[in-house]
């Protein structure tokens, strides 16, 4: 089973949680069949990065509001949407459901949400910092429940 | 997969004409697809409300001529 763990968002302030999530998920050990990317530009990269996956999990920050650092299992409706700088720059919600729509999406979405606080730029705010720890071992959860093991790695 | 990619390149494309022509959305779109092109009409045809939303081509009508040779057109437009 291809599985791929996909860390999304920007350099930014609390924007780059998924990113960091991915890098220190990267960094450890993990079962065979999973890669781990970043996607720093959603979209039609993102569509490259699930290509060819069985499942895959997102994790993204958001804006839900839930406290700043709650890390919790999204629905599609709260991950990123919109396009905010050109046509290119669909949300991870868009395209979610054009990889749908095409018939390529993968068997399995799962996503992490990471709720946002207010830094915007630089560095994190304390308690989105504080919650990376635990969003890596929601997706490291997630993971074995899709391989139907428990995790031994990491 | 490429469908997407081809089709948020379209709109942009479209969105140049648009913005050249000084109109405020575009209404419809005609697009030429041959045979060799390697595009898949049904897909770019399901891509193309996703990728056309929020932009100014949202609910503008698609309508593909499906030709033979390799060439991928935008054959014309409507705008308002």
């Amino acid at each position: 089973m291809r599985i791929r763990v996909i860390g999304v968002g920007t350099r930014q302030g609390d924007d780059a949680a998924g990113l960091l999530v991915a890098e220190a998920l990267a960094a450890g050990a993990l079962p065979p069949g999973v890669v781990v990317r970043t996607c720093e530009r959603p979209g039609a990269d993102l569509l490259d990065e699930m290509e060819g996956a069985d499942a895959v999990v997102i994790v993204d920050a958001t804006r839900s509001g839930r406290a700043p650092g709650t890390v919790f299992r999204a629905a599609p409706e709260e991950m990123a949407g919109g396009r905010s700088l050109s046509s290119h720059a669909l949300g991870v919600r868009e395209a979610l459901a054009l990889a749908e729509a095409l018939g390529h999406g993968p068997a399995r979405v799962e996503m992490v949400g990471i709720e946002a606080g207010g830094a915007t730029r630089d560095d994190l705010s304390d308690p989105v910092r504080a919650s990376l720890a635990e969003a890596c071992a929601l997706v490291r959860a997630l993971i074995g429940e899709m391989t139907g093991a428990a995790a031994p790695w990491g | 997969m490429h469908e997407a990619k081809i089709c948020l390149s379209l709109i942009d494309l479209a969105e140049t004409h648009l913005t050249r022509a000084g109109g405020e959305r575009i209404t419809a779109l005609r697009l030429e697809i041959g045979d060799l092109s390697g595009v898949i009409p049904e897909a770019l045809e399901a891509a193309f409300p996703i990728c056309a939303a929020g932009t100014r081509a949202e609910n503008a009508a698609l309508h593909i001529d499906r030709t033979s040779g390799r060439q991928l057109l935008l054959r014309d437009m409507e705008i308002l």
